[in-house]
């Protein structure tokens, strides 16, 4: 690759239009991710009156309110990591280590978010577990008279659904390592008189740590940015989280900008904390023992408690998809909900009122779509623009390039959104108001995801056809569009389609960026929700769930999406 | 950063599984002929995609205009009650209406921020906050007209030139037959006090809905904080809209709202709904569903047209009949009393002329402040 370097040095003259598109992009990234931020920081220490203050600070961390969002953030951001580690460890440790039968299904589990999101996931459990209402709950007070075995309205409610979201990163972080890992330190052990399960815990576990680690960091990340969950399900209950705090602090008459500001710099600090730990984290870490050679990891032979260990990772399938998505299912041929299944309660009048009745709903199909697939088409292209200047071009400031692309991971969608909706409500350019501050909100936010994706796939392609292209005498850009460009075609529609999908349900950005006539899916689940138009939102979620596999069948016969751990990032 | 681990990934295969990112992986060993198979294919969709982004790029910068698409008409009213006026109002002008419906506090801001990007995007807007279309005519933020209809109704529950109500946010106790007996429940805004309502009651959040905020200010103000704060360790369940708290009495998961809009409570009566209505004999808090233009709306003349119809008797009395709400128009037929539910005339209304409206407007960051500490 350095030749390749070397070769373009040599190459490059004074007005080196690659040099000028390096520049551009670079410009562009700076456009999308720092401006947003500097407005958000001027916003957070400015008055009413517009001058210098620290006031929306001390009203962020001294009002019990505020103070108390912050630590729900971190209780639910913990909560959420830790079960999601727990579990997403042990399911890649049954399906990569064990006998268990039925492997193959329990690898599912790295669908999870392809299938649905966390808005319809909360939701679903409302159906199934509130307090009064909720299926599970009635079949409980059936059985028991009175109570119930769950309130879904609580911290843990909100756990619980977050776990489940967050679940699949850590599967495929720890299955890609155990699969990786040197099998000989494990025989050593076992040879050496250790047990399974003490070679399990003292050779295993601490090989793959790094990368449970790794997982860990991004869920909480995740974690500490969800929107959807702790709206739905926390609002209920009076919990607040950072993101509910700066969707409250901004969406209501009168709004209160520089808390809402401040909030954000907060959870931002937060965000960024974590990401900037989990690249020193990767940075530092050498535990070289992935070797070229396939080699076979041993098996643990469980015995009879292997149906046991697959009955417990059928569970988690049936928590995170069978169940939602069939509850939300059910209710959107239904009228009502309630426990008893007649069939004059059947009805496709959800589903007449979403396509042809309710034109915000008919507006929002046609709007996420279309933003999907210019925006997710637009933001690849760029990626791959990004991927190709910083991986091989290599001009001077490419690292920039590369931390700039990867800051949006950091970057909490409602966040983000508070940023632009300053950044761009005032004169001379006005996005406010049009499609256009959407799509530089998706592209913006979904860049590293697309960025991860062309780069896996650019990695694999030797800069020796680059250089062969070059020596012939083609420029850097001609080189670009006829050789690095089809070659990394599957990784571009692999990206594409991960974008895409992401594009068709983004909320949090969304929630506060959209405007009448430019309504998206996820927003108007969300206002029917608010509304109370439950039975109307789950044939909107269903249609949802149906669009997103589509668009992934279509993809993965195509291109056979690699499920990597970009892929858990949909949200 | 993230792709070191991810090749782990996509690397190894241990015999479970997974050929997937085999396209990836084309400089490992594939056979070419596998993905030369693939490329027609994908070129294909690859210029279907193309062909498909050209054009709704195009359809993209084609939504900008608002004016030649017809009447975009803001609402914080019941969204099944729009569809109802955006079906007859089509019906009788053949002119199609789009509204776009959301909590009055929200759609305020959203108002609000829509002309701090210079942006006046609808023609005709109610809003459930008096209080500010008042202060938005002052700053000539209204378009002044005086539709012919607003004549009919009283004049000191109007802005004459400005805006009209297009009927009374009147804020009851309301609760579900099947749970709570006519006798039992509450009968005066103080006995929601009593213990045994504890953990059973719900209401709509002051930060979503017009109304609510209005509901606080006036009870506020008639029986002191003191009140509200003993009323705040009831536990009150906090739903968003007026139409998520009627679900919420209709399920029975709280059988008693301490307040709610009484028209959503009507309009799920008459769907079958065993809601009631609680009046207290010493009064209520109304608020007014407001209806008016902003000043550089797109379509003036469509919007006054709007206003016109939405003020006209039969916009009136179908609204009456289908969603429940009490018009203030003089000249028809008052909704019948019903389930507790008061004649317009014979209900004493509480800290609610537009006075005690407008006194309150300049206080609603304070309100709303003391409100979230106390309820949520």
């Amino acid at each position: 690759m350095s030749a390749v370097g070397d070769t373009a040095g040599r190459r490059r003259t004074r007005f080196d239009p690659l040099l000028v598109v390096h520049i551009a992009t670079i410009l562009l990234l700076c456009v999308l991710i720092l401006y947003p931020v500097a407005i958000l920081l001027n916003q957070s220490v400015r008055g009413d009156d517009g001058s210098l203050s620290f006031g929306w600070y001390l009203q962020a961390y001294t009002s019990l309110r505020n103070y108390q969002a912050i630590l729900n953030t971190l209780i639910v951001a913990f909560g959420a990591t830790a079960s999601a580690v727990a579990i997403g460890t042990f399911l890649a440790w049954a399906v990569v280590r064990t006998d268990m039968p039925g492997r193959r299904v329990v690898e599912l589990a790295s669908l999870v978010p392809f299938i649905s999101t966390p808005l319809i996931g909360a939701l679903a459990w409302i159906l199934l577990l509130s307090p009064q209402t909720g299926l599970i709950n009635q079949a409980w007070r059936f059985v028991y008279g009175s109570g119930s075995i769950f309130n879904i309205y609580s911290i843990w409610g909100i756990i619980f659904v977050e776990a489940l979201y967050e679940t699949p990163l850590v599967f495929l972080l720890v299955s890609g390592a155990l699969r990786s890992m040197d099998p000989t330190l494990e025989e050593a052990s076992l040879s050496s008189g250790a047990g399974v399960f003490k070679t399990t815990w003292r050779v295993t576990l601490p090989l793959v740590l790094p990368s449970i680690l790794a997982g860990a960091l991004l869920v909480f990340i995740l974690a500490a940015e969800q929107f959807a969950v702790p709206a739905v399900l926390g609002t209920p209950a009076k919990i607040r989280v950072l993101t509910t705090s700066i969707f409250e602090a901004q969406s209501v008459y009168p709004a209160r900008d520089g808390l809402a500001a401040a909030l954000s710099v907060t959870l931002l600090a937060i965000a960024l904390g974590g990401l900037v730990l989990h690249k020193r984290l990767l940075g530092a870490r050498s535990y070289a023992t992935v070797a070229g050679k396939a080699a076979r990891p041993r098996r643990v032979n469980l015995g009879r408690w292997r149906y046991l260990l697959l009955a417990v990772c059928v569970l988690y399938l049936v928590l995170a998809v069978v169940l939602p998505v069939v509850t939300i299912f059910l209710s959107s041929i239904r009228t009502i909900w309630t426990a008893d299944f007649r069939l004059e309660q059947f009805t496709l009048a959800n589903y007449t009122r979403v396509l042809f009745a309710y034109p915000a709903a008919e507006r929002a199909i046609v709007n996420s779509l279309i933003l999907a697939l210019v925006g997710a088409t637009a933001t690849i292209l760029l990626c791959a623009l990004i991927s190709f200047l910083s991986q091989r071009a290599r001009l001077p400031g490419h690292k920039i390039l590369d931390t700039l692309a990867m800051v949006p991971m950091g970057f909490p969608g409602i966040v983000l959104a508070v940023g632009l909706l300053h950044a761009w409500i005032t004169p001379p350019l006005v996005l406010y108001g049009t499609i256009w501050i959407l799509f530089v909100a998706y592209m913006t936010r979904y860049l590293p995801v697309g960025v991860r994706s062309v780069s896996a796939s650019l990695a694999q392609i030797h800069p020796e056809l680059e250089e062969s292209s070059l020596a012939s005498g083609a420029t850097w850009l001609q080189t670009f569009r006829h050789v690095t460009l089809p070659l990394l075609k599957p990784g571009i529609a692999a990206g594409w389609a991960l974008l895409f999908v992401a594009f068709t349900r983004e909320l949090s950005a969304s929630i506060l960026l959209y405007s009448p006539r430019l309504e998206v899916l996820s927003v108007v689940i969300y206002d029917l929700y608010q509304e109370g138009g439950f039975r109307t939102l789950c044939a909107l979620a269903t249609l949802q769930v149906v669009i997103a596999i589509a668009v992934l069948a279509i993809a993965r016969s195509i291109t056979r999406l690699d499920q990597s751990a970009e892929a858990q990032e949909l949200r | 950063m993230l792709g070191r681990i991810d090749s782990h990934v996509d690397v190894k295969d241990d015999g479970i599984a997974n050929d997937r990112g085999g396209a990836r992986r084309m400089s490992m060993g594939h056979p070419p002929g596998k993905d030369a198979a693939r490329i027609s294919r994908r070129s294909f969709l690859y210029r279907v995609g193309t062909a498909g982004a050209a054009f709704s790029g195009l359809n993209l910068l084609s939504r900008e205009g608002f004016a030649d698409q017809g009447l975009l008409w803001y609402s914080a009213s019941a969204s099944s009650a729009d569809e109802d006026w955006a079906r007859m109002f089509r019906e009788s002008t053949g002119v199609s209406v789009e509204y776009f419906r959301i909590g009055g506090v929200k759609l305020t801001e959203r108002i609000e921020q829509e002309a701090r990007a210079g942006q006046v995007r609808c023609s005709v807007m109610d809003i459930s906050i008096p209080g500010l279309m008042s202060t938005w005519a002052r700053k000539g933020v209204l378009l002044q007209y005086d539709s012919p209809e607003s004549a009919h109704y009283p004049v000191h529950l109007r802005m004459p030139g400005y805006w009209t109500p297009i009927n009374a946010l009147t804020l009851s106790i309301a609760y579900n037959g099947d749970h709570i007996k006519a006798e039992e429940a509450p009968k005066t805004w103080e006995d929601l006090l009593a213990p045994k309502w504890k953990g059973k009651m719900t209401m709509s959040d002051a930060l979503y809905s017009g109304a609510a905020l209005h509901w606080y200010a006036a009870m506020r103000s008639v029986y002191g904080k003191s009140f509200m704060e003993k009323l705040a360790k009831q536990d009150i369940l906090v739903r968003n809209g007026s139409g998520e708290t009627t679900d919420t009495i209709i399920s029975g998961e709280r059988p008693l709202a301490a307040m709610l809009l009484d028209y959503y409570v009507v309009a799920a009566i008459k769907k079958g709904a065993n809601l009631y209505l609680v009046q207290p004999p010493e009064g209520i808090p109304s608020s007014y569903e407001v209806i008016g233009i902003p000043a550089g709306a797109p379509n003036p003349q469509l919007g006054k047209k709007f206003v016109d119809f939405a003020l006209s008797s039969a916009a009136q009395t179908h609204w009456e009949n289908t969603q429940g709400t009490q018009s203030l128009r003089q000249d028809i037929v008052a909704a019948k009393p019903e389930r507790g539910r008061r004649a317009m005339k014979d209900l004493k209304l509480m800290a609610s002329s537009v006075d005690d409206i407008e006194k309150f407007f300049p206080q609603q960051r304070e309100l709303l402040d003391e409100w979230i500490t106390l309820f949520k």
